[in-house]
């Protein structure tokens, strides 16, 4: 018997697959692009079919075309230009935007991920089952959470923050946790 | 959506977002005098008047609905997985990864943390990904959905290897209020 044959077979773990993330902005505003080109392409093969007597009805891209042909210098090109300008901006700005992660790792020897959303609900839970505290709302940023609660009295901020801890400490990495408390007399 | 057809969305949303830039600085550069686009305006009204205006708008129609449709057309969610090949030096065998994936989910499935269980099979940038999707309790489901889905995958790279990327995506109930352990 070899010192091989002794030792614990290592346990296999899969590969590990990438993180959950939103579509990509550039993507969405892509699509919309495209549904725009082919509404102009189908006009135009509308105008087309107009003027080759298949269907009737005005043509709509020739007085669209001349009335930027007989455009002149007014005052709204100011502004519209302005407003044209920064939407080309934040244009480039969503082009270059990484893709959004949509849920958050947690540690585990395998890759597992909660949604973002779901922190949120899992600290309210913890947070509404600290006795004194009569209602809790959460929210979460990329590095902490914050539980506001209403409560009976007494301090139980220390309480309500390890409650909160221990149910996030899987999250990699354990957000920071903040808790703002009011105190509410029950009527 | 492959990554290249992300990225030419990403280059075609910045390069109009440029086009976009410099049509408004036109606009504000006419409007007070330092440029004029009488010579574009010519061209067009020219353009018009053209006979074969007809034909141009017909073939700019098809060109542009083709295109449109072409780049709708790589927006679309990722492939399902086909088939995978088992780690297996003896024989040639292979596996089918939706079923691998079914398989896991009706694992997944039978643990006490978890309440709601699906998965799809799907290939993501060349591999083939396995994706469980489990629903936990709000109170304890994350420690216990993590356990059941680390077992669940374990068992997967032990019958497939590392030919398949396992990952498992927790959602959260809130009106389950059990506590789980």
């Amino acid at each position: 018997m070899t010192a091989a044959d002794t030792q614990p077979m290592a346990t296999p773990v899969p590969r590990p697959a990438p993180a959950p993330r939103a579509s990509a902005g550039a993507s969405r505003i892509a699509v919309g692009c495209a549904i725009a080109i082919v509404a102009v392409g189908g006009v135009a093969l509308r105008d087309a079919a107009l003027a080759l007597g298949w269907i009737r009805g005005g043509p709509w891209l020739p007085p669209a075309l001349r009335a930027i042909a007989e455009l002149r210098p007014a005052w709204w090109l100011t502004p519209a230009g302005a407003a044209l300008a920064v939407v080309g901006v934040a244009l480039c700005v969503v082009a270059c935007a990484p893709r959004r992660r949509t849920a958050r790792p947690l540690t585990a020897a395998t890759a597992v991920y909660v949604r973002r959303a779901d922190v949120v609900t899992v600290a309210a839970a913890a947070a509404r089952d600290v006795p004194g505290v009569l209602n809790c709302r959460a929210t979460a940023s990329r590095r902490a959470v914050t539980v506001r609660c209403r409560i009976t009295g007494g301090q139980l901020g220390d309480d309500v923050r390890a409650a909160v801890s221990e149910q996030l400490g899987r999250l990699d990495p354990a957000p920071r946790v903040v808790v703002r408390l009011r105190t509410e007399q029950p009527s | 959506m492959t990554r290249r057809a992300v990225a030419f969305d990403r280059v075609a949303v910045f390069v109009s977002g440029l086009g976009l830039t410099a049509l408004g600085c036109l606009m504000v550069a006419w409007r007070r005098g330092s440029v004029s686009p009488s010579g574009f305006q010519v061209t067009l009204a020219t353009a018009l008047s053209d006979p074969e205006w007809t034909w141009w708008s017909a073939g700019a129609g098809v060109l542009l609905v083709v295109v449109g449709l072409r780049w709708l057309a790589t927006h679309h969610w990722p492939p399902r997985a086909g088939r995978v090949a088992l780690p297996t030096q003896a024989l040639k065998a292979s596996a089918d990864a939706t079923s691998v994936a079914d398989a896991a989910v009706a694992a997944l499935a039978q643990d006490a943390a978890v309440v709601k269980c699906s998965g799809a099979a799907t290939v993501e940038r060349g591999v083939p990904t396995v994706t469980l999707t489990a629903t936990v309790p709000a109170r304890h489901g994350l420690d216990a959905g993590a356990a059941a889905a680390d077992r669940v995958a374990e068992t997967i790279a032990v019958m497939l290897g590392d030919t398949v990327a396992v990952r498992t995506v927790l959602r959260v109930d809130a009106k389950r209020g059990a506590i789980v352990r």
